[in-house]
């Protein structure tokens, strides 16, 4: 019998192309390391593609592996040279100008793989297939996981280096798992909860990690940068130490590229009349004039042209002086000369020998400044030197962490001490207060609804339903502007009782009632509507019963309806208290938090905890403190997570699961 | 002996003067709940008269407690739709738009995932399960900070994601998906017989073709539950638009209507009720129209087997 030759054509032919690929990265004439970086990626991918299409030769019955390999390579690597056109990348731009026509065959390249990669294999003689799997749907996963992982691979690259690594690295681990959900046929059911999976693990698991970090730190208002930022921008801080030269500069550029700054030349003479000549942005910017031909002197001395560079025309000077505002000559022995001046009438810059202000250590953590000889030591986070009143102090501070610190204030910080548990003892209390009210009157216009002899028993409920259909933030306004002066109950209070002005939101006690009632209007619609479910689902049978054994409503009210009801809605009750725990909108809209505590806090009598986190977060009047909201939030995730927890652990949600 | 035959009756009478009490009984509960109804309208009505009086405060705008409105005019509403201060419809337009992008990936998500937990059997679906329920109790509010940061850091790479756009509001509703909905939907899943599923697959269909063709229609009721109550929820979500959108321009109803029209508590309250209830009008319409679906859903999720 023939065997059919291990070598299939579409391998080798994968195999030709990636070999092109990533002989033209090594042999093309790249200048400089610049250009390589942004196509690094495509260099992998290349690499990848080689790799895949030696597999497919080398182990020949493995088809779909090799097939994968080319295909996904191939994608990435179009992928990426289609993002940087689109969103015209100077850096690859640069690189395609050095390198030219050599891209177009790395692209070639790369689209060849994509195409060998989609072609059929010859069978292999003796290859039994597994798994029935559709050609054509078989690519298209393909294709749709390339295309998701030469994406991904870009975004983790670019939120790697620029927002932090760990993101960087999530996101690769991630698109890995994602391949092998897709491709492992073992892992089917997975691949339909994937995309959930991946809107939770970003958008809730990674917040709650960054949550716990964070709350670990003292990330907030004078600690928003991180100490690299911090450092790098006082170090960009320049003086002029004593005796240093300075001098005036004059401009010379190209005719017709005046607009250039990596064209300029600067005749530069200083106080003792020694001449220079300045290029700004050159290591060796600082050079001699005898080094260029420097055209005839007007009255005042100054050239007209240096080499082919002519004196920059009035029209042109000021745009071109401001680009070089703060711009240094350097100089390979001395101190730069910076532009610290531009004078426009005159037509110069004024420049200065100068030096930073700053200089780290990194082995003893401290800055010193130059021009005092202060060291300003790192105190958590904010540079300071001296004592007690000469404490001073470096702006801007960076996040540091301080352990557990924002955990241990509230018991030991006098401020947030009493606030604090305050706060949280009202949050207990509004959100138990609410769910058994709402309970009662739900339950109540329930069993009033359910009575089969009342007329017209829909339009009450749809009526009974108006305040769970209007928008909570609607109510919430309304019923604050009722309560206020010019509402209509502030005038009824008024006529009652005889007072002038009557701010129920001023007084703790009352601010507390009133949002319980109106809490109570929100939230009886929901009740009624539940309790009404499970009161439909008790079989009559009871009630015949227990009436035959002589029990009054009273009676069947406590033994049957209540316990039934109970049993019912029972998770749903605690579901609601969980969720008036972290009752944001209405706090806000209603109160505001008002009325305040005091002026050391910026809590309010009627905050619950998440009110009270967003006012530490983002309120701003007092400064945001990052870190201790996070922690607050970190203890609500705690009370709120435990109720729940154990509210699954006495309902059939356990046992469901299983089934 | 008087019982009734039928299962719905929750009581029987006794014997006696059995029609007065009876009428008499019927006659106080209607007005229990006619004084409820009153009590729940009151607030509504108040709105809908201040919007439509020229005066300033909520008393003024009334015929004493009587909501109608005094000083009868369309000003506040021609201020509304032609003030800069309020893009009326761009927030509404907002919010059509954030509501409704996350209520299509929300459906899509958590059939995708109810399907997948209520038919295979695979290593890990009951963590899963119970993932989903605890994840629920972890809600954005509580991660805001991170959120907020995150989104900021986002935002320098991916304006379309970053703090102040529609797009990152979106992407923390999509976060919030997986949780009582898909419970919801997995329940309703595991009442559709697998017989279906299988007498499909002998047919030669593949999974996802017994899904999208067979399985995808029956389950509309459930579809349009989730949808509606996932759209009403985001619809008038009020924190996470607050905390991430800042420009005038993206703000969504809730947040627009209550910041811009907000000094103090000296609102200008015709105007607000004006822009409450042109904004609110359609939902509260729909749902009151699809309130048998929305109470059949929340029904359901109380009343187990």
């Amino acid at each position: 019998m023939r065997q059919s030759s291990p070598l299939s054509f579409p391998d080798l032919l994968a195999l030709v192309f990636a070999v092109v690929i990533v002989a033209t990265f090594v042999i093309a004439p790249w200048q400089g390391n610049a250009a390589i970086d942004p196509t690094f990626i495509a260099f992998a991918a290349g690499i990848g593609g080689l790799l895949a299409a030696l597999w497919g030769i080398g182990a020949p019955d493995d088809r779909n592996t090799a097939r994968i390999g080319q295909l996904i390579a191939g994608v990435v690597g179009v992928v990426y040279f289609v993002i940087y056109v689109v969103f015209d990348n100077p850096a690859f731009r640069a690189a395609v100008d050095i390198v030219g026509p050599w891209f177009l065959l790395i692209l070639g390249g790369f689209i060849g793989l994509v195409i060998t990669g989609a072609l059929p294999r010859p069978p292999f003689y003796g290859e039994a297939p597994e798994r029935i799997t559709r050609p054509r749907a078989f690519l298209f996963r393909l294709a749709v996981l390339a295309l998701i992982d030469a994406l991904a691979i870009q975004m983790a690259v670019v939120l790697g280096a620029n927002v932090s690594p760990l993101l960087g690295i999530g996101i690769a681990i991630f698109t890995l798992i994602i391949n092998i959900v897709f491709l492992d046929d073992r892992l089917f059911p997975w691949r339909w909860i994937s995309p959930a999976i991946a809107g939770m693990a970003l958008l809730i698991l990674y917040p709650m990690g960054y949550s716990i970090v964070i709350s670990l730190t003292n990330y907030g208002d004078g600690h928003l940068l991180s100490k690299e930022q911090v450092v790098s921008q006082l170090e960009k801080q320049y003086f002029a130490p004593e005796g240093a030269p300075v001098g005036d500069a004059y401009l010379f550029a190209r005719p017709g590229a005046e607009g250039q700054t990596a064209a300029l030349r600067m005749f530069i003479r200083d106080s003792d009349g020694r001449e220079y000549i300045g290029i700004p942005d050159d290591p060796n910017g600082l050079r001699d004039i005898a080094e260029f031909t420097l055209g005839d002197r007007d009255e005042d001395g100054i050239p007209t042209s240096i080499d082919d560079f002519q004196r920059v025309p009035r029209n042109q000077f000021a745009p071109t002086a401001q680009k070089l505002q703060g711009v240094a000559i350097l100089d390979a022995e001395n101190a730069p000369f910076r532009v610290t001046g531009i004078r426009l009438l005159q037509g110069r810059l004024e420049v200065r020998q100068s030096i930073p202000k700053y200089t780290y250590d990194p082995v003893t953590d401290t800055l010193k400044d130059n021009e005092t000889g202060n060291v300003y030591r790192n105190e958590r986070g904010t540079f300071t030197t001296g004592e007690g009143e000469n404490r001073r102090i470096l702006q801007p501070g960076f996040g540091v962490y301080i352990g557990f610190e924002n955990y241990t204030r509230v018991v030991t910080d006098p401020n947030v001490n009493g606030p604090f548990w305050r706060v949280f003892a009202w949050t207990v209390v509004f959100a138990l207060g609410s769910v058994l009210f709402t309970f009662a009157l739900g339950m109540f216009l329930a069993i009033l609804l359910n009575a089969r002899d009342l007329p017209l028993r829909p339009l009450w409920r749809s009526l009974l339903i108006i305040p769970y259909a209007v928008p909570f933030w609607l109510s919430a306004v309304t019923w604050r502007g009722m309560f206020s002066d010019g509402g209509p109950i502030n005038d009824i209070i008024r006529a009652l009782t005889g007072q002038t002005t009557f701010n129920p939101f001023a007084d703790p006690a009352l601010a507390k009632i009133i949002v319980l009632f109106v809490n109570l209007y929100l939230g009886f619609p929901y009740m009624m509507l539940i309790t009404l479910g499970a009161l439909q689902a008790i079989p009559a049978d009871m009630y015949e019963a227990a009436l035959i054994d002589g029990a009054n409503d009273r009676q069947q009210f406590q033994f049957i309806t209540l316990p039934m009801i109970l049993i019912a809605v029972g998770p749903l009750l605690v579901a609601s208290f969980a969720f008036n725990f972290n009752n944001f909108t209405l706090i806000e809209l209603l109160t505001s938090g008002r009325p305040p505590m005091g002026a050391g806090t910026p809590a309010g009598h009627t905050d619950i905890l998440i009110s009270y986190t967003y006012r530490l977060a983002f309120s701003g009047a007092r400064g945001v403190d990052y870190g201790f909201a996070s922690a607050v939030g970190m203890f609500i995730f705690l009370i709120v997570g435990t109720i729940t927890f154990i509210n699954f652990r006495f309902t059939r949600a356990l046992e469901e699961a299983a089934q | 002996m008087t019982s009734t035959a039928t299962s719905k009756a929750p009581r029987i009478t006794r014997t006696g003067p059995v029609v007065a009490n009876r009428r008499s009984r019927t006659i106080v509960r209607l007005i229990i709940v006619v004084l409820f109804c009153i009590f729940a309208l009151y607030p509504f009505l108040v709105v809908i008269a201040t919007s439509f009086s020229t005066a300033r405060s909520l008393t003024a705008s009334m015929q004493g407690l009587i909501p109608l409105p005094r000083g009868f005019s369309l000003e506040n509403y021609n201020t509304l739709f032609t003030s800069e201060q309020t893009p009326i419809f761009r927030w509404l337009l907002n919010s059509i738009f954030v509501s409704g992008i996350s209520t299509v990936i929300t459906l899509v998500l958590t059939t995708l995932a109810a399907y997948s937990f209520s038919r295979f059997r695979f290593y890990g679906r009951r963590s899963g399960l119970l993932a989903t329920l605890v994840i629920q109790v972890f809600p954005s509010v509580v991660a805001l900070v991170a959120i907020y940061l995150l989104l900021q850091q986002i935002g320098n790479i991916v304006p379309f994601f970053g703090l102040n756009s529609l797009g990152g509001v979106i992407l923390i509703y999509t976060g919030g998906a997986l949780g009582a909905n898909a419970w919801l939907m997995k329940g309703y899943f595991d009442t559709i017989p697998h017989e279906i599923d299988e007498s499909a697959m002998v047919d030669g269909a593949s999974h996802w073709t017994t899904f999208t063709r067979i399985i995808l229609p029956l389950i509309r009721p459930i579809l349009a539950v989730v949808g509606i109550l996932a759209f009403i929820g985001t619809f008038n979500d009020y924190l996470i638009p607050r905390v991430l959108l800042r420009d005038r321009e993206t703000l969504t109803l809730a947040v627009g209507l209550t910041t811009f029209l907000d000094n103090q508590f000296a609102i200008n309250w015709g105007v607000f009720a004006a822009g409450a209830l042109i904004g609110t009008f359609p939902i509260i319409i729909v749902f009151l129209l699809l309130q048998t679906q929305i109470v059949s859903g929340l029904a359901s999720g109380a009343v187990k087997g």
